[in-house]
């Protein structure tokens, strides 16, 4: 944990969302493939950090650019992001909470599942007319639900790994030669 | 005959970023022009995604920044070679330190390789103007004085080719939110050319927006067959969405084009889910020379001969990556829990019958027993 909290020091001391950006990017091509344990500390430590200090630029960095990367090492970050979660329906963030969407079907648990569907109780009953994020929050239960329903299902059987460069746009001219 | 006004006309056109109008101009003089000014004529096309008017290879000479940006064409195409080649070439042919410095932007973005070997000899340039200037920034890794610089530098020029440069920088630092917004706007105005397109595409896939990207690169598509990023991409977008069938197409068609590991892995993926666990395994084997498969694909192998009923084989191969150095603690309870599922799966004599063979013994002892001492009892 020391060197993820070493990772997490780095990244928020850049002065703006590209330094950390670029960091963090460089943190998953260096240890990706050697020690991916790294990355999931780090990004349990990052979404930690954000709803400790209140950092809503690191929040952006990463819902906005690492979404997919927090997909595959979030495993270890169930608490943190249900932590998160709270914290923003509390401070009734929902631009915030709408790019979370993406991630909570593929890292939330049961949790997660309690917490959104309150947060849309709350909202259908206080008549909330933005039809678009109660449609995207419904589509994101959903998904969690069935996700959570299959890794019971699946427990005992066998499943290949489809490692992060799967979500990564492929760019081939990196590796050409000539 | 052409006028040296309607030369004029053109250049000033293409300087006043009335990129639209130097195009149209361009190409009701087309055959008539200069050689330089149908390089003009034809970044404009590049620039508001029309065809070209005649042949690009004929107008590259290797000498200004404008051949960088034909150059995008090649690459679009899926022309590395001629795409690499042609920034190599003006990079080192070109006297004027703006091209120089566009050459080494656009061989950072799409190879940071061969980029770390040239910079060196033309770190010392130095930057004469504002454009030179982010550029340099840029290239020595400041990405945040770069954006600041030509951020600033659009608000008194939005020229076509400064947001063609801000959309690069965040292409290459990963700004995906930001470069989506750009090309939005790009759209609302019916200025998304097609490179900018690409770039929609990528910030879409990149962000997990699977169905907006997958529209733009069918469209993609359509117009350049032989981009392998395209078909790549594309592929894997369909593997997300479920079109296996589709998705094996444009595999085979990347594999045709470009020799990679990546291509090799994600066909294993899709054979997998296709049940087609023979070739999966095949391509599995195939993709085991790249560090970075190492562990899923050998992992994936276990995974396929388990399907294939080879236990052993199977238990034999996950027992040796489990050893293996490069796990870490996620990996090693997984490979625990799937070494424990194939021995189970992997037994000749089910549990079931093992476990009624187990009652029956015991029941015939105990009814023995009962026998045997019952007829001790009546001996007595």
């Amino acid at each position: 944990m020391e060197k993820a909290r070493m990772m997490l020091n780095s990244i928020i001391s850049e002065p703006d969302k590209v330094g950390k950006t670029m960091l963090i990017k460089y943190y998953i091509s260096e240890y990706r493939a050697t020690n991916p344990i790294f990355l999931a500390q780090l990004f349990k430590l990052i979404l930690k950090y954000i709803y400790e200090n209140e950092d809503f630029e690191l929040f952006e960095v990463i819902f906005e650019n690492f979404s997919q990367e927090l997909g595959v090492y979030g495993y270890e970050s169930q608490e943190e992001l249900n932590n998160l979660i709270s914290y923003l329906i509390q401070g009734n963030y929902l631009e915030m909470i709408k790019k979370t969407l993406q991630v909570i079907p593929r890292i939330g648990n049961q949790r997660t599942l309690t917490l959104l569907k309150e947060l849309i109780q709350n909202l259908e009953k206080s008549k909330y007319i933005d039809t678009k994020l109660l449609y995207d929050l419904k589509k994101s239960t959903f998904d969690l639900k069935t996700n959570i329903e299959n890794a019971k299902k699946g427990l005992h059987l066998l499943n290949i790994i489809e490692p992060e460069s799967n979500v990564r746009w492929k760019k081939f001219e990196e590796e050409a030669n000539e | 005959m052409i006028s040296k006004t309607d030369i004029e006309k053109i250049t000033e056109a293409y300087r006043n970023n009335e990129i639209k109008k130097a195009s149209h101009l361009g190409k009701i003089f087309y055959n008539d022009l200069p050689k330089s000014i149908k390089k003009v004529v034809e970044v404009s096309n590049f620039l508001v995604g029309n065809e070209p008017f005649g042949n690009i290879d004929e107008l590259i000479d290797y000498s200004s920044h404008f051949d960088i940006i034909l150059a995008k064409r090649y690459f679009l195409e899926g022309n590395f070679k001629k795409y690499f080649n042609t920034i190599l070439k003006t990079i080192e042919n070109s006297k004027d330190t703006l091209t120089k410095l566009y050459g080494l932007k656009e061989l950072k973005i799409s190879n940071q390789k061969k980029f770390d070997e040239i910079y060196p000899k033309y770190s010392s340039l130095e930057a004469q103007t504002v454009r030179s200037e982010y550029l340099k920034k840029f290239l020595s890794s400041n990405y945040t004085e770069a954006i600041k610089i030509a951020s600033e530098f659009t608000s008194q020029n939005n020229h076509a080719e400064i947001i063609l440069d801000i959309a690069d920088i965040w292409y290459h630092t990963g700004q995906y939110y930001e470069l989506a917004n750009l090309c939005f706007s790009l759209q609302k105005e019916g200025r998304l050319s097609n490179y900018f397109s690409y770039l929609y595409a990528f910030s879409f896939f990149s962000s997990g927006k699977i169905y907006d990207a997958t529209a733009i690169l069918e469209k993609l598509l359509q117009i350049y067959p032989k981009n392998v990023n395209i078909l790549y991409n594309l592929a894997n977008c369909y593997i997300q969405l479920g079109k296996l069938r589709e998705s094996e197409k444009l595999l085979l068609e990347a594999e045709k084009l470009f020799k990679s590991p990546s291509i090799n892995f994600t066909k294993g993926v899709l054979y997998y889910k296709l049940g087609e666990y023979n070739t999966a395994k095949e391509e599995f084997t195939k993709s085991l020379g790249s560090n970075e498969f190492e562990f899923s694909s050998k992992y994936n192998i276990a995974i396929c001969e388990c399907n294939l009923g080879m236990y052993d084989s199977a238990i034999k191969r996950l027992i040796e990556i489990r050893n293996s150095s490069y796990v870490d603690r996620k990996n090693f309870e997984r490979l625990d829990r799937t070494i424990d599922i194939v021995r189970r799966i992997g037994r000749k004599i089910p549990s079931w019958l093992i476990l009624l063979i187990i009652l029956l013994i015991s029941s015939g002892i105990s009814i023995g027993t009962y026998f045997v001492l019952s007829f001790i009892n009546f001996l007595r």
